[in-house]
C-alpha cells in the first residue's frame, strides 16, 4: 500500500505569543490509499489545524516551523502556488465543520460546485451545470435538479453537508478530509451523512481522514485510529485494537467515559478531569501528566517517545497493559 | 426573468403604499414646525418694502389665507398636498411645484454623482486598502480618508474654489453652466459636467472617505469567513477569491450604509449649494428659510422626505437583488 499522505515531525506555531506557542508538536501521521483513518481528541486538541496544514489553509496567526506533509508523495510546503492551487480540490479536499458557514450565502449551489470544475478543467461551462446534477445525485441529494439552483439559505444543515460533500467530490480527490463533518447536524442526519461518506468511500476508494470527537463514530467507520493531545499523536493503531486495548491513559479515559447506550449526542468527552493544555503551557514532560492518573515523577520531566508493541503506538511511559 | 420583474414591482408598490401614512405624519410635523417660529410671510414682504400700513398688512393675509386659523391652513395643505399642489410662493410669484421641478433635476445631478463617486471610489480604495492590509497602499488610503473624514465640507469648497479657480483657473467657480454661452447637445453636457466637479467631489467627500473605511473593514471581516477558507481550499487564486467571493459579501454594509447617508447629503447639499451657487433644492432652501417663504419651505420638506423614501426603497431593492436570503415578500 501507499501513502497518500505521510505527515512527519509537523510543528505549528501561533504567531505573536511566545515562542513556544505550538498548536500542532511533532505530529506524524500516515494515511494509506483507500484507508479510513479517524482523527479523535478533545476540542482544542489541533485536530483541525492538522487538517488546515494538510492543504496549507491555516489561518494568517499560525504558521508551521517544521516537518513535512508528503500529499501524493509532494511535500506541499515546497511547492509554489500555482501547484498548491492545482493540488487543493484534486489531490485532497476539505469537508469543513460548520455547513451553516462554509458555502457562499451568495451564490447558487450549483455556481459554488461548478467553479471547483471549471478552474480544474473537469467541465466547461456547457458541461458543468450537468455534472453538478450527477454529483448532487452521487450524495443523494434529494431533488438534486431544482436543489442546485438554490442558494445555501434555502438547504437545511444535513443538505447542505452534503452539498459541502459534493463540492469536495467534484474534482475526485484521493484524499477526503472531513473536519467533524456532522458535529453541527442532529443525530438521524449524523448517521445518515456518515453512512454516505462510507458508501461514497467504498464506491470512490479515496481515503478519507474523519476527525471527530466521537468514538461511537470511530468504531462504525474507521480502519485505523490516532489519538491527538496537545498537538500530537499519543496513541494510534487498528481500530479494534485500539478500542478494545487502550494502551495510553488518554484513550483510556476517553473510552471509560464513553456513555454505554451513547444516547445523548450533546454530552462531549469532558468527563476526563481537567482541562487540555493551552498552546506554549507545556515546557517539559507528557502533556498528559497533570490529568493523569497513572503519572508519576518521570513522567514530568520526560516526554515518553513512541513506542510500539504489536499493532498498538503509543507514547507513556506507564501504558495499560495488553490483555 | 420577468417573474422577478414582477416581484421587484410588487415589492417597490407595497413599499410606496406604506409610505403614504409616513408621508402624511410627515407634513403634520412639517407645518407645525414652520408655523413655529413667529412672524408670517405678510411680514417678510412687508418688512422688505420698507414700510407698510397695517391695511396692506390685512390685505396680504387675506389673499394668502394667512389670517385663518392654524388647523384650517393645515386641512387646506394637506388637502392639496395629496394632489401635489404645494401653493404659491409669495417670494417667486410661481407655484411651488413648479419651482421644486425647476431645481429637482440639478440637485439629483449632483447627489447622484457624488453618491456614485462615493460608492465606487468607497469599494475600489476600500478593496486596495484591504487587500494591502497594513502596508503603505493601506497607510495611504485610510489616512488620506481620515484626513477626508474630518474636513470640514464649507472649508474644503472654499478651498477649492480658491485652487482650481482663482489660482489656476481650470475649473467654474459657480453654477451650473456657462452663462449665455449657448451651448447644445454634448457641448453643453461637457460644460455642465466640468461646472460638476468640484460641488460634487465637496458633497461627495464625507460619504466617500465613509464608505472607504466601511468597505475596507467589511472586506477584512468577510475575508476571516468560512466560506473564503472552503474557496480557498477549492484551488480558487487570491483574486477569485476576493473578486468573486469576499467582494460581494462585503459590500451589504455599504449598500444598506448608503440609504441611511441620503438624508445627511440632503443637509450637505444646502451647503455645497449654496458655496458653489448651483440652482438645486439646497439653495432654493436656504431662501425660502431666510424669506419665510413658508409654502415653498414646506414643500422642500416635502420633496425631501418624497426622496428619502424613493432612496430607501431602492437601496431596499439593490439589497435584495444582491442577497437572496432576504425575499421580496
Ligand atoms: N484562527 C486561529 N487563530 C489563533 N489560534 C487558533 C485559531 N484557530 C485555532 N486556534 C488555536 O489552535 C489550537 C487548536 O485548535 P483546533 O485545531 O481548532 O482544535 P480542534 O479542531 O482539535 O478542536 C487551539 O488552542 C486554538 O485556540
Ligand atoms: S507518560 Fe505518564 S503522565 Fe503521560 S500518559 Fe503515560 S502515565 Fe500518564
Ligand atoms: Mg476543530
Amino acid at each position: 500500500m501507499n501513502a497518500i499522505l505521510d505527515i512527519k515531525g509537523l510543528r505549528a506555531c501561533l504567531r505573536g505569543r511566545s515562542e513556544n506557542a505550538y498548536v500542532i508538536d511533532g505530529l506524524d501521521l500516515t494515511v494509506q490509499e483507500g484507508e479510513v483513518v479517524a482523527l479523535v481528541g478533545e476540542s482544542g486538541s489541533g485536530k483541525s489545524m492538522t487538517a488546515f496544514s494538510i492543504l496549507q489553509l491555516l489561518p494568517p496567526a499560525i504558521h508551521i516551523t517544521d516537518g513535512t506533509i508528503l500529499l501524493g508523495g509532494h511535500d506541499v510546503m515546497k511547492m509554489d502556488v500555482r501547484t498548491l492551487r492545482q493540488v487543493r480540490g484534486t489531490q485532497a479536499s476539505i469537508v469543513f465543520q460548520e455547513p451553516m458557514t462554509s458555502l457562499n450565502p451568495l451564490m447558487t449551489v450549483e455556481r459554488q460546485i461548478a467553479e471547483m470544475l471549471l478552474i480544474h478543467g473537469k467541465a466547461t461551462r456547457r458541461t458543468a451545470p450537468g455534472k453538478v446534477i450527477e454529483l448532487l445525485e452521487l450524495v443523494r441529494m434529494p431533488d438534486a435538479k431544482r436543489r442546485a439552483k438554490q442558494y445555501p439559505h434555502n438547504l437545511s444543515g444535513g443538505l447542505r453537508q452534503r452539498a459541502m460533500i459534493a463540492l469536495a467530490l467534484a474534482c475526485e480527490p484521493r484524499l477526503l478530509i472531513a473536519d467533524e463533518p456532522t458535529t453541527a447536524l442532529d443525530v438521524t442526519i449524523q448517521q445518515q451523512i456518515l453512512k454516505l461518506l462510507l458508501d461514497l468511500r467504498d464506491r470512490l476508494g479515496m481515503a478519507i481522514l474523519l476527525i471527530t470527537h466521537d468514538l461511537g463514530v470511530v468504531a462504525e467507520m474507521a480502519d485505523r485510529v490516532a489519538v491527538m493531545y496537545a498537538g500530537r499523536i499519543v496513541e494510534h493503531g487498528p481500530v479494534v485494537e485500539l478500542l478494545e486495548a487502550p494502551r495510553h491513559p488518554y484513550t483510556h479515559g476517553l473510552l471509560s467515559c464513553l456513555p454505554a447506550e451513547h444516547a445523548d449526542p450533546d454530552e462531549r468527552l469532558t468527563e476526563i478531569p481537567g482541562l487540555p493544555p493551552q498552546p506554549g503551557s507545556i515546557r517539559q514532560g507528557c502533556p498528559f501528566a497533570p490529568r493523569c492518573p497513572r503519572s508519576d515523577a518521570i513522567c514530568t520531566e520526560v516526554e515518553p517517545a513512541m513506542t510500539s508493541d504489536g499493532a498498538s503506538h503509543y507514547k507513556c511511559h506507564h501504558p495499560w497493559t495488553a490483555p | 426573468m420577468s417573474s422577478n420583474a414582477l416581484r421587484i414591482g410588487r415589492f417597490v408598490a407595497r413599499r410606496l403604499v406604506q409610505a403614504v401614512p409616513i408621508l402624511v405624519g410627515i407634513a403634520v410635523i412639517n407645518f407645525l414646525f414652520v408655523n413655529m417660529a413667529p412672524g408670517d410671510a405678510a411680514d417678510v414682504l412687508a418688512g422688505e418694502a420698507g414700510a407698510a400700513s397695517p391695511e396692506f398688512m390685512a390685505d396680504l393675509r387675506e389673499r394668502y389665507g394667512l389670517d385663518q386659523p392654524m388647523y384650517v391652513r393645515f386641512l387646506v395643505y394637506l388637502g392639496k398636498m395629496m394632489t401635489f399642489d404645494l401653493g404659491y410662493s409669495f417670494r417667486f410669484s410661481r407655484p411651488v411645484t413648479e419651482l421644486l421641478l425647476a431645481h429637482l433635476w440639478p440637485t439629483l445631478l449632483l447627489m447622484v454623482t457624488a453618491i456614485l463617486f462615493a460608492f465606487i471610489m468607497g469599494i475600489v480604495m476600500g478593496v486596495i486598502a484591504a487587500r494591502n492590509v497594513n502596508r503603505w497602499p493601506d497607510y495611504l488610503i485610510s489616512t488620506g480618508a481620515l484626513i477626508a473624514y474630518a474636513t470640514p465640507v464649507f472649508w474644503l469648497g472654499l478651498m477649492m474654489i480658491v485652487l482650481f479657480s482663482v489660482n489656476m483657473g481650470i475649473l467654474p467657480s459657480s453654477g451650473m453652466e456657462t452663462i449665455g454661452a449657448g451651448y447644445t447637445g454634448w457641448r453643453r453636457a461637457a460644460d455642465i459636467g466640468q461646472h460638476l466637479i468640484m460641488p460634487a467631489l465637496v458633497l461627495g467627500m464625507y460619504l466617500t472617505a465613509f464608505e472607504v473605511r466601511l468597505m475596507r473593514a467589511s472586506m477584512l471581516e468577510v475575508g476571516e469567513q468560512d466560506f473564503v477558507t472552503t474557496a480557498r481550499s477549492k484551488g480558487l487564486g487570491e483574486n477569485a477569491i476576493a473578486y468573486r467571493h469576499v467582494l460581494r459579501n462585503a459590500m451589504l454594509p455599504l449598500v444598506t450604509m448608503l440609504g441611511l447617508q441620503i438624508g445627511a447629503m440632503l443637509g450637505g447639499s444646502v451647503l455645497v449649494e449654496t458655496v458653489f451657487a448651483w440652482p438645486g433644492l439646497g439653495r432654493l432652501a436656504y431662501t425660502a428659510v431666510f424669506q419665510r417663504d413658508i409654502n415653498l419651505l414646506l414643500g422642500l420638506l416635502f420633496m425631501c422626505s418624497l426622496m428619502v423614501i424613493i432612496t430607501n426603497i431602492v437601496t431596499e431593492v439593490a439589497y435584495r437583488l444582491i442577497d437572496p436570503r432576504i425575499s421580496m415578500e
